[in-house]
C-alpha cells in the first residue's frame, strides 16, 4: 500500500510539473538548454530547473503575477553570488 | 601572468587524484566482476552477464560538476568550494543483464556487498518505469573517489549508448533540448515498451520450453 500511494503521489508530482513547464512556455519561457534554466529575456526573469522541482504549479502562478523590474531575477534555490549574477547577465544578454 | 580559472584548479586536481582513481577502478571492476562468478559460470548459451568500468576522462568530470551547479557556472571569486571528489560517479561500473529474469538475482549479489551506498535508482515515464538500480559510495581503497554501480538490462544498456549521445549528452546543436520534447520522449518510452515485450515473449518461449522437457521425460 505504502509503495502504491507514493507511485501516486510521484505520478501527481510528475504531471505537476510538467503543468509547470507548459505555463512557463506558455508565459514566454524558453528552455536554455546549455545552463538547463527557463528564460524570458522580455520579463528578465530566469528559473532554475532546481528551483522548478522544489515548488508548486500555484507558487509558479504567483511568481508570474508579481509586478516586474528592469532588473535580472533569477529564481534559484540558492541565491547566485554577485560574481556568478554578473557572469550570468552577460551570457543572457550576448 | 594569466590568473588561474577554476577549471585549471580541477584539471590539476585530476591529474592529482588520477593514482587514486586507477586504484579504484581496478577494485570496483574486480570486485564486481568477482561477486558475480558463481552466476557467470552458470549462464545458460542465451544468457549474458556484462561489467564493463570506466573513468570520467577530464574534460567530462568538470563538464559534469558545473552541470550539478545550479548556476551552471563556475564562481571564480570562490574556486575552493569545488572538488571533483564531489562526484558521484567520477569512477563507474555498468552490468548488463541479459534476459532481464537475471536482474534481481544479480542486484542481490552486488547490493548485498554494497548494501551502505546510497541508492539512486534511473527511472522513466508515467507511471514511472524502472530503467537501472544506481547506487554510488566509496570503495574500500579511497575515501576521497566516490564510484557508482549502475545494474540494467542489456537491452535497456545498448540502447542507451545510442540515446545518450544523440539525446541525452548531444554534441550536435540541432540535438539539445530534443530529450524534452514530448514526442521524442513518447518514442522513447516505446523503444523500452517493446524491449519489455520482446523479454516477455522469450520468457514465454522458455517457460513452454521447460514443460515440453517435462512432458517427454514423463509422457
Amino acid at each position: 500500500v505504502i509503495a502504491m500511494t507514493t507511485e501516486i503521489f510521484e505520478d501527481a508530482r510528475m504531471t505537476e510539473l510538467l503543468d509547470i513547464e507548459r505555463l512557463l512556455e506558455s508565459s514566454g519561457y524558453r528552455y536554455h538548454c546549455a545552463n538547463m534554466h527557463y528564460v524570458n529575456r522580455a520579463t528578465k526573469q530566469v528559473f532554475s530547473i532546481e528551483f522548478l522541482e522544489k515548488h508548486s504549479l500555484q507558487e509558479f502562478q504567483k511568481l508570474l503575477e508579481a509586478p516586474l523590474t528592469n532588473e535580472w531575477i533569477f529564481h534559484f534555490n540558492e541565491p547566485p553570488s554577485d560574481w556568478v549574477r554578473g557572469e550570468l547577465i552577460r551570457i543572457l544578454e550576448k | 601572468m594569466t590568473p588561474r580559472t577554476v577549471e585549471d584548479r580541477l584539471r590539476e586536481e585530476y591529474a592529482l587524484l588520477s593514482p587514486e582513481i586507477k586504484r579504484v577502478l581496478h577494485q570496483l571492476r574486480t570486485d564486481v566482476t568477482y561477486l558475480l562468478l558463481p552466476v557467470t559460470l552458470s549462464l545458460r548459451h542465451h544468457e549474458r552477464i556484462q561489467v564493463e568500468a570506466r573513468v570520467k576522462e577530464c574534460d567530462s568530470a568538470i563538464d559534469s560538476l558545473r552541470r550539478r551547479q545550479e548556476e551552471r557556472v563556475f564562481d571564480k571569486k570562490s574556486p575552493s568550494k569545488y572538488s571533483l571528489t564531489h562526484l558521484p560517479d567520477l569512477v563507474g561500473a555498468r552490468v548488463f543483464v541479459f534476459p532481464r529474469s537475471l536482474l534481481d538475482r544479480v542486484h542481490t549479489l552486488v547490493r548485498t556487498r554494497y548494501e551502505d551506498w546510497t541508492s539512486d535508482p534511473v527511472e522513466s515515464g508515467t507511471p514511472t518505469k524502472l530503467l537501472a538500480r544506481k547506487y554510488h559510495g566509496f570503495c574500500a581503497t579511497s575515501v576521497n573517489i566516490r564510484a557508482e554501480i549502475q545494474i540494467m538490462s542489456l537491452l535497456t544498456g545498448l540502447f542507451w549508448r545510442v540515446e545518450h549521445g544523440t539525446l541525452y549528452k548531444p554534441r550536435d546543436a540541432a540535438l539539445k533540448g530534443a530529450s524534452k520534447k514530448v514526442a521524442i520522449g513518447n518514442r522513447v518510452n516505446r523503444v523500452y515498451a517493446a524491449f519489455d515485450g520482446f523479454e516477455n515473449a522469450l520468457q514465454l518461449e522458455l517457460e513452454n520450453d521447460v514443460g515440453r522437457s517435462s512432458d517427454l521425460a514423463h509422457p
